[in-house]
Formats: structure tokens, sequence, C-alpha cells
């Protein structure tokens, strides 16, 4: 269970984007998580208030977007497709790179400047 | 860092008080930041990779449950390879030195980390623990994490071969219910094969069930126990460490 220090990370990376607009207030934050980071997005989603006291992002709302596995294949034309599993959702092939779905991405935020 | 492309979005005040003028109130704005939440980790991780490649050192980072047989499975690999492959152990665990001791003990160096309440390796401590250790006399560089098959899947440690270790104990569906684990390893090591028959596991099934997720893994079949398999193990290091 590392999920608070995840949402640590990611409460500083929205402070580190946020610099120019320092009197705004965090609406919402978009996080996008492969299915495959080892991120549960429960914990997440239970962490982020916590991680968000006492910064500038406290209030936000967090977006989680689930991202699943995606491969391109080496041996056949597919390219970016969903699958369930290191090779090709359509030759079988294990000759696949994965294309998303390992990762965890700040992708935006929403500020209010008012 | 991820660029940054700043659109704004027009919101309209609905009031009724408003509802003529239908005024624009251009206040919220949309920032795309597209970071990775670990890239601090990945840049680190990739200063190791880079240190590792120069001084020809080969980085293999163990995860599994706690007591899958990890410790045990270095303790046999060194005790078969009594000295001919220069390696060295960098032991991650929530607390003591215990693995650390059990590595001394068979004539490789070691140094501890203690993650305190931490449930992974990350690379910043790696990387700190790594001057402690004389790279410039090792080959092989084992990084055994935390016990936990979920959370060190996240963080990239600059190895190059990610090797999952369980045992037979564990059961043979574990690669169906921690997908995740197996998308992230090239090498999976099942241990404890001597315990096999007591605990009703199908070897075979295992490691078509880890096969089916992830077809590439080298598998390996071991007791550190009988020392079964520990040869072809170390077989593999010795290739791998040229
Ligand atoms: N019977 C048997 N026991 C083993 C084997 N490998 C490890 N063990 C035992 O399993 C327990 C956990 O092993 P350890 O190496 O400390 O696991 P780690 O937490 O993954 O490092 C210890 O009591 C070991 O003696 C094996 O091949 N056969
Ligand atoms: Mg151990
Ligand atoms: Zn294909």
């Amino acid at each position: 269970m590392h999920e608070l220090s995840i949402a640590t990370n990611i409460v500083e990376i929205v402070e580190e984007n946020m610099r120019s607009y320092p009197k705004a207030q965090v609406i919402s934050v978009t996080v996008q998580v492969g299915t495959h980071s080892g991120i549960e997005t429960e914990a997440l989603t239970f962490c982020f208030p916590l991680a968000c006291e006492d910064t500038p992002v406290k209030g936000a709302k967090l977006k989680l977007e689930v991202i699943p596995l995606k491969v391109s294949c080496s041996d056949c034309p597919v390219r970016d497709k969903e699958t369930q599993n290191l090779s090709c959702p359509v030759c079988q092939s294990p000759n696949v790179t994965v294309t998303a779905g390992k990762d965890m991405i700040v992708a935006s935020i929403d500020l209010d400047i008012d | 860092m991820g660029r940054r492309i700043v659109g704004f979005f027009l919101k309209f005040a609905f009031e009724p008080s408003n509802l003529r003028t239908l005024e624009p109130n251009i206040h919220m704005i949309n920032i795309e930041i597209k970071n990775k939440v670990l890239s601090k980790n990945d840049e680190i991780a990739e200063h190791i990779r880079t240190l590792f490649r120069k001084k020809g050192i080969t980085g293999l980072n163990l995860i599994g449950s706690p007591g899958s047989g990890k410790t045990a499975l270095l303790e046999a690999t060194f005790k078969h390879l009594n000295g001919k492959l220069a390696c060295a152990v960098v032991e991650g665990d929530v607390k003591t030195e215990n693995d650390k001791i059990r590595i001394e003990a068979t004539g490789v160096p070691a140094v501890q980390i203690e993650t305190e309440s931490s449930c992974h390796l990350n690379a910043e401590q790696v990387e700190k623990s790594l001057s402690e250790l004389d790279l410039d006399n090792t080959k092989c560089l084992f990084i055994e994490n935390v016990g936990n098959l979920i959370c060190t899947t996240s963080y990239d440690l600059g190895e190059k071969y990610k090797v999952i270790v369980i045992s037979v104990a564990e059961g043979q569906d574990k690669p169906l219910k921690y997908p995740s684990a197996f998308t992230s390893t090239n090498v999976l090591v099942i241990t404890k094969t001597d315990l096999a028959p007591y605990v009703d596991v199908d070897i075979e099934k295992l490691k078509e069930n880890a096969l089916s997720i992830n077809p590439k893994l080298r598998t390996f079949i071991t007791s550190a126990k009988t020392g079964d398999g520990i040869e072809e193990f170390a077989n593999f290091l010795m290739d791998v460490s040229q």
C-alpha cells in the first residue's frame, strides 16, 4: 500500500504546474491509471484528500481514467490495441511492445483563476 | 516535464440577472500536464541503468511475496557459483539486517536498506546504497525487493531483469490474480518444489498460467533445499553477465 506516497507525488506535480497561478483554486486533477500500473484506484481515491491537506490543491476532486493494457505487434499490423496479456490480440504473437496500461500519468488540471 | 497547453473554457453565469447580457465569464482554465507520476523515480532509475552499463554490471530486481524464498534462492545460487561470478546484493526489508547477514555468510557482499514503513524499494534508496558496494569488482548485482507482489511492480530500480520469485506453496493461480506483476517481469523463478507434494500444486499449471500472461518469461523451477534447478539459474546468470 503506497497510494499515499503516490497521491503525494501527484499533489507535488500539480503544485509545480500551477506556479503561474498562485491564487488559483484547483477544481479537479485528472490522472490516468494503467490497469497494470500496480495501483489500486480505490486506495488512491481514499488517500488523495489526505495528501492535499495543507497544500494549494486542497479541495480538488480527483478524476481517474482507467487505461487498459495496450500493445503493438511486431509480427502483424496491430498497433496500440487493447489486450489481456502480453501477446497480440489478433495473431497471438508474443513479440509485442506495451504502448499503454503500465503507467500512471497526471493528465491535466482544471483551475479556477477568478 | 509535461508540455503545457493552456486552454480556456468559457463559463457562463446563469443567474437570472445575468441571463440577458450572457456575458462570458472567463475564469476556468484547463492545464494539460502529461507528467508521469513516478517520473522522478524513473529518472534516478535511468541514472542507475547508465551506471550499470558503464561498469558492465547486470542488474536484477527480485520481487515476490514475503517468504517466497528470494534470500534462500540467492544463498543456494551463490553456494553453487562458489565465487565463479562476482555478485553483490542490495537487500530491502521493512526491518532488520537478517538477510544481509545471511547473504554475507555465503561470501557475497551485501548492503541492507530498511524501508521502515514502505512496501517497496525506490530508485533513490537503491542509488544511495550502491555507494557502499565495490561496483568496479561486481558483475552481477541483485536487488532483493521488499516482500510484496503489487507495489514493487510500479517502481523501476534501473535493473535489466525483473525476476519474479514465487513458491509452489502460493498456489497455481497467483499469476492470474496478480497479472501486473507478471507483465512487468522477464524472468520467473518457481521455488520450493520439494514442497509440491505437500501443498497440492500443479507446477506445470502454475508455469502455464504465468506464460499465458507473459509468454516471453524465462522460467526456472527450483528448490533451494534440494538444489534442484539451481544450476540452470546460475548458468543463466553467467550467460547474462558476460
Ligand atoms: N522446503 C523449502 N523451504 C524453503 C525453500 N526456500 C526457502 N525456504 C524457506 O522459506 C522461508 C522463507 O525463505 P526466505 O528465503 O527467507 O524468503 P524471502 O522472504 O522471499 O527472502 C524460510 O523459512 C526458508 O527456509 C525451499 O526451496 N524449500
Ligand atoms: Mg528475504
Ligand atoms: Zn500480431
